[in-house]
């Protein structure tokens, strides 16, 4: 697995709602909801945390799930929150 | 209206308590306005925004609206009309074609940018008043707003059919009536009222009300919030006010058949 960074863009504003996120990106005015993990992953990009690190710190301790599958699952995640525009990823810590 | 010179009337519209004033040297934008803000016409000399009326032809018409800022004047550009609006100011101009209903599209993009600066905003969405209490109904075209206000039963008021005005009012919210209108062709009550509740309205084979997450609350808000653009700051700020509006108003899904009864619901 090639490390990946995980950044958050800034130029979003969010409010959480309980386990959840909302997320708007101001520039083109969209806004997505993330679930719990998702949630957790999002506050927990801070460009230098890998998401292995985020998954095993974080969500597997939270919701008692095996590592390899809340891997994969963050794996999925991180692919679509960086498609959205909400996620910068780099392969060396940002 | 008052006749302010011999060529020029000046008249105020006001919403939920906010102030435009209008000045025209057309007699025709007089008369339109008397007739479709019957109720909401009112005398002031502190007018949140002043915005002056020409019967001329638009210099750069384009088919759909489109609103744009710059720096802190907005322009609205349509086949029929151009305007700016310059909220800081308090002043705006309007240049429309013979017979266009410019005015209200322009009175409600106004009031969309007034508002956005007092954390309030306009809604999609019909209102009405019952037993002292305001309730919003927010949907899509053909969620049922116009249909679920034509069923009012008498004791209710209605604030509006189609775009609702809603404000922080200390620890809650209000709505008050709106000369915007839908399929019902007549401007609501100007009164307004504290708001028990938002529903999130869709038609179906029973009367019903659900709980709804605070998360498609506020999605819900955001999607029905009538703003004209995407700058960053103001979506900034419309959000904070949805997430605000949904924190302090209970929201729920009303599920209703096209029948006075569902009525019995809303109280």
């Amino acid at each position: 697995l090639t490390p990946v960074y995980l950044a958050r863009n800034p130029d979003v504003a969010e409010r959480p709602f309980g386990d959840e996120m909302l997320v708007v990106l101001l520039a083109e005015s969209r806004l997505f909801c993330l679930n719990p993990q998702a949630a957790l992953l999002w506050r927990n990009a801070d460009g230098r945390t890998p998401p292995e690190n985020i998954v095993e710190k974080a969500i597997c301790r939270e919701y008692e799930v095996e590592p390899a599958e809340a891997l994969a699952d963050a794996r999925a995640a991180v692919e679509e929150l960086a498609a959205a525009g909400l996620l910068r990823l780099s392969d060396s810590p940002l | 209206v008052s006749r302010s010179t011999a060529a020029s009337y000046r008249f105020t519209v006001s919403v939920g308590g906010t102030p435009v004033t209008f000045e025209t040297g057309a007699r025709e934008v007089v008369e339109w306005c008397a007739g479709r803000y019957a109720g909401f016409i009112v005398g002031s000399d502190h007018p949140a925004l002043t915005i002056h009326v020409s019967i001329a032809p638009p210099s750069r018409p384009c088919a759909d609206i489109e609103v744009r800022r710059s720096g802190g004047v907005w322009r609205i550009t349509h086949a029929d009309f151009e305007a700016e609006l310059d909220p800081d100011g308090g002043r705006g101009s309007v240049r429309q074609l013979p017979g266009s209903p410019a005015i209200d599209s322009v009175l409600r993009v106004g009031y969309s940018l007034l508002l956005a600066r007092r954390g309030a905003f306009l809604l999609h969405a019909a209102s009405a008043v019952r037993n002292g209490k305001a309730f919003v109904f927010t949907g899509v075209s053909g969620a049922g707003k116009t249909t679920l206000s034509r069923l009012a039963p008498p004791d209710v008021s209605l604030l509006t059919d189609e775009i609702s005005y809603v404000m922080p009012d200390g620890g809650g919210y209000i709505a008050a009536g709106t000369p915007f209108f839908g399929e019902m062709g007549r401007p609501g009550e100007n009164i307004s009222a504290p708001i028990n509740s938002l529903y999130l309205l869709n038609k179906g084979p029973e009367n019903r009300i659900d709980e709804v997450a605070p998360t498609e609350a506020c999605q819900a808000v955001m999607r029905n919030i009538l703003f004209f653009a995407e700058d960053p700051e103001p979506v900034r700020a419309l959000f904070a006010a949805a997430c605000r509006f949904v924190t302090a108003v209970p929201v729920r899904r009303l599920t209703f058949r096209p029948e006075q009864a569902a009525w019995d619901l809303i109280r």
